[in-house]
């Protein structure tokens, strides 16, 4: 016993260190996730149909924190500045969150096929969408978006109850989810093949696929607020995440309230995700995804897991998304269809990797 | 003081599952949880642990209602291993007896020296210690059992409740676990079905049948012929066999 | 006692049945004589009509429009006492046509299913887009040819034996004589040529007035038909893009082929038009589909508000059908003309 003591100590000695060296490991990979993500933006925003050279987008950066005065053209300026930065932080925001959500709904239900748009809000927010923009409910003073948002929420609400009237649990969560977003889909077909020209469905089309196009600055004050948020909220459930692991019962048994914390975290999702849809459309494969690349990447404790997603959806989105601005330029490609497009061999490949270690 | 059982009941739709199950494990002993399938051994175990509310009696932590106490305190205290816990995660033995801290820590905060210490001994008290790195799915039954107390231990709990860990184990590995489980110094309760191994490892028995006790106390006074007979239906002999110190059972065809 | 009661309710139902069945057949109304026609069709007349061969036995008598566009020109022909249902509508009725319409059944506001269409017992089915003759459309040509009903497709939608809308994509720039070809055509059909004539005429004069003088020496121009995530413009080669040769602009996307591609703002920001053209759409389900909103995105969009044309706020209105090869097309080039008058001296 006294030189297992003795050994024990000695190791113990050397525990700070090295759990000081973890962390210090830990920071310096997020800090270079940030600048990795930094970079890609400024690369992003010099691609696009506009015709704008490196130096001009260079120039009008600098301009705009303050650093020099070079006189530029007021529509490349606009195009840079207004367009494109925005719409590249709005992308990164959307990976951020829509990765993160992914994560919480595949620990939390215990399914690596789970992904935001699980909880129907997807389909919930397309309905609203269309209901406002082909039906024309609501009058002019609630946008499309506006319209998405509560049609994602009512979605979520019929599922929230759905499970509790059936018992409540996270597998009856997944059945309500699977059943609302059948319901919502559904309508979104009807009111479009009912009510909708060939005009309405063009522009309704681009927008239930994904679309970046039209974002301004206040909506990336939005999705930043609602994404940084969120982000913080997980890390604090960072370890109730990891003692879902083994199910409900060992996660309560390791001293976590599950039915708060499940509700909290499924609420969180839905507000992100809502959010996030009602500005972008409905952008798939990034929930679903991202967290299994993050995962091969820094494994499954969510103390890591959370801010690698995060990261990576931000830069993987920022791609795509200039990608789908200038794959078919200057007719534009809904980030959506770049998502899928990338993610499904990904995907492809993450799922022959189980399969073969099985 | 441990945890105690008074006259506890448990009604699981409309199912009287538990009945008046009164339960005062020594600390230290190790209590065994006999009865046939659907006796009410795991639920009577649930119920211990505060998974589920009793809807009579009481459950006692140090003498304080376990409804009462908060959800970390309970699992700083007391540890479960289930039969089936299983995961797709690709998660390796020590963040598996890493989540044992969980009650432990709090917010975000990541490992601390004390941490390490209690999985770094809780591996090598289960014979993982080498082991740490590997994950989940390459695990045998035996192992994955032994990673799950692992994990319990790192609770440092002073209970330790067990449903038929042995179950899904060869004999070679079901003997090594019961000396592991034996020689802890917390107070183990463990539901389990073989009579022998009861009788061999167990300090005390106590006997369910249909959520009621029908027995309890030392093996050599409780595993009777006629116990066996009245509570599995099966016609046994027993020998007490004073070399060793406990009953044998022998089945007859 | 039950079985007392249920037979004779089985006899009673069978006795109205029964009854019901002895009305009289309903009358096949015979062939109602004529419209008299001037009598300048030689029947049958043959015509070839976007790849399609079509007969005509004798003038229709009924006939369903299936878009607006082709509905304005039989009004405007004469012919309301022969039209049996329309459909698509995009905007209110022309005026000067609203007294005509009236009497007129409509079959649907968007597209109508090939149950409704033949239940308006139809013998001649005319349509402005191609997209209501392919499957998962109205029904294709040959559905109608199979109950006897001739089709007929706006020549301005045809593009070497191709419909435009229904798929293809224009290889030769769309003309006004098209239109006017469509006009004569269903003068030719219906047996009133003169007054297929004198519409033609009418128009071709009003044109010509409309673009007298008009002549905007290369400015350049973009048609913003609506959306304002993913604007829709007029591309190179259709209506929009006759609209500007007529008078001199120079469409900023006449490079594209299709004839109202989606582009991005930044694209259309950066090509920098001098004038813009905005649909002022009757619809109004989409955000910006109106005139006001259109303005009020363009004048309050941190991006857009940045381009020459907004801030100097050189916008001409148009309907929606003024921007398709329709009728109003004229009047689309009157309003083009009534703003050139005003706003010459600023470009």
């Amino acid at each position: 016993m006294t030189s297992g003591d003795t050994v024990m100590n000695s190791d113990t000695a050397r525990r700070p260190a090295s759990r000081a060296r973890r962390a210090t490991i830990t920071g310096l990979l997020v800090l270079a996730g940030v600048i990795l993500l930094l970079v890609s933006v400024g690369m992003a925003i010099t691609l696009g149909p506009a015709d704008i050279l490196l130096v001009n987008v260079r120039d009008i950066v600098a301009n705009h924190l303050g650093v020099t005065d070079i006189p530029v053209k007021l529509s490349k300026d606009a195009i840079v500045w207004e367009e494109r930065l925005p719409r590249a932080f709005v992308a990164a925001a959307c990976g951020a969150g829509l990765g993160l959500c992914g994560v919480i709904m595949q620990s939390l239900l215990r399914n690596p096929l789970a992904d935001p748009f699980i909880l129907g809000i997807s389909s919930g927010a397309s309905t609203g969408a269309v209901a406002i923009g082909i039906l024309g409910l609501g009058g002019a003073s609630i946008g499309l978006s506006g319209g998405a948002f509560i049609g994602a929420l009512v979605a979520f609400g019929l599922v929230l109850l759905l499970s509790r009237l059936s018992g409540g649990g996270t597998d009856r969560v997944v059945l309500a989810g699977v059943a609302s977003t059948q319901l919502f889909s559904a309508l979104t077909s009807l009111i479009i093949f009912a009510f909708a020209d060939s005009d309405e469905t063009r522009g309704v089309m681009f927008w239930l696929l994904g679309s970046l196009e039209g974002v301004r600055w206040d909506d990336v004050a939005l999705c930043a607020i609602v994404v940084v948020a969120g982000s913080i909220l997980c890390l604090r459930y960072a370890h109730a995440l990891d003692a879902f692991a083994f199910g409900e019962d060992v996660a309560a048994s390791l001293g976590i309230h599950v039915a708060r914390t499940r509700a909290i975290l499924l609420i969180a999702t839905a507000l992100i995700t809502a959010t996030l849809v009602s500005v972008a459309g409905a952008i798939g494969f990034v929930g679903l995804v991202l967290p299994h690349a993050a995962r091969l990447l820094v494994g499954p404790r969510h103390g890591r897991l959370i801010p690698a997603t995060a990261i990576i959806g931000a830069i993987f989105m920022v791609w795509v998304d200039a990608g789908s601005r200038v794959a078919f330029s200057p007719t534009p490609l809904p980030v959506g269809v770049g998502t899928a497009l990338v993610g499904v061999p990904v995907f492809i490949a993450l799922l022959a990797r189980r399969r073969k270690r099985a | 003081m441990t945890l105690h059982a008074e006259h506890v009941s448990w009604n699981r739709g409309g199912a009287l599952v538990v009945d008046g199950v009164t339960l005062r494990p020594e600390p230290g002993q190790t209590v065994g949880l006999l009865g046939p399938n659907g006796s009410g051994k795991s639920s009577l175990l649930r119920v211990l642990h505060g998974l589920v509310k009793p809807t009579a009696g009481l459950v006692t932590l140090d003498g304080v209602d376990l409804a009462s106490v908060g959800r970390r305190r309970i699992a700083r205290s007391v540890a479960s291993v289930t039969q089936h816990a299983d995961t797709d995660v690709d998660i390796t033995v020590r963040d598996i007896v890493r989540l044992g801290r969980i009650p432990h820590r709090s917010g975000l905060s990541g490992n601390t020296a004390a941490d390490e210490t209690a999985v770094d001994r809780a591996l090598a008290h289960v014979g993982l210690a080498d082991q740490a790195g590997r994950l989940w799915h390459t695990l045998s039954g035996g192992e994955r059992q032994r990673a799950q107390i692992a994990r319990a231990l790192a609770q440092e709990p002073r209970e330790l409740l067990l449903d038929e860990p042995t179950n899904h184990l060869d004999i070679r590995h079901q003997l090594e676990l019961l000396d592991l489980v034996c020689a802890l110094p917390v107070t183990t309760v463990i539901a389990i079905h073989d009579l022998n191994l009861a009788a061999m490892y167990c300090d005390t028995v106590v006997v369910l049948r249909a959520g009621r006790v029908v027995a309890a106390g030392a093996p050599g006074e409780v595993l009777t012929a006629a116990l066996i007979a009245d509570v599995y239906g099966v016609v046994a002999e027993v020998t007490l066999d004073s070399r060793r110190g406990h009953p044998v059972i022998t089945f007859t065809r | 006692m039950h079985q007392r009661a249920a037979i004779s309710l089985v006899l009673a139902a069978a006795l109205a049945v029964g009854l019901s069945a002895c009305g009289a057949s309903e009358a096949v109304e015979p062939e109602s004589t004529a419209a008299a026609g001037q009598g300048a069709t030689d029947y049958p007349l043959t015509l070839d009509n976007c790849g399609t061969e079509v007969t005509i036995d004798a003038a229709p008598q009924r006939v369903v429009s299936l878009d607006q566009n082709s509905t304005e020109i039989l009004l405007s022909l004469g012919l309301e006492d022969r039209m049996v249902g329309t459909a698509s509508w995009t905007d209110p009725v022309l005026d000067s046509l609203a007294d005509a319409n009236a009497d007129v059944p409509r079959l649907a506001d968007n597209a109508p299913t090939y149950e409704v269409v033949l239940g308006a017992d139809p013998d001649f089915v005319t349509a402005s887009f191609g997209r209501h003759f392919n499957e998962g459309g109205v029904a294709p040509r040959e559905r109608f040819a199979e109950t006897g009903v001739a089709s007929y497709l706006s020549p301005t939608d045809c593009d070497n034996g191709t419909s435009i809308n229904g798929g293809g994509t224009r290889t030769t720039p769309l003309t006004i004589d098209a239109l006017y070809q469509e006009i004569t055509e269903m003068g030719e059909v219906f047996d009133v040529s003169d007054r297929a004539a004198a519409l033609v005429a009418d128009l071709k004069a009003r044109a010509a007035k409309a673009t007298e003088g008009v002549d905007f020496d290369g400015t350049t121009v973009a048609f913003w038909f609506a959306d304002t995530k993913t604007p829709y413009v007029g591309g190179g080669l259709g209506s929009a893009a006759l609209l500007a040769s007529t008078t001199g602009l120079d469409n900023v996307f006449g490079e594209l082929e299709d004839d109202w591609p989606a582009t991005t703002w930044e694209d259309l920001v950066d090509r920098d038009p001098q004038v813009l053209v905005l649909g002022d759409l009757q619809r109004d389900r989409f955000p910006g589909d109106r005139l006001d909103d259109k303005v009020a995105f363009l004048e309050s969009d941190p991006l857009t508000k940045t381009m020459d044309a907004v801030r100097n706020q050189r916008y001409i209105a148009l309907h929606g059908a003024e921007l398709n090869p329709s009728i109003r097309f004229v009047d689309g080039l009157e309003k083009i003309k009534a703003w050139w008058v005003e706003h010459e001296d600023e470009l």
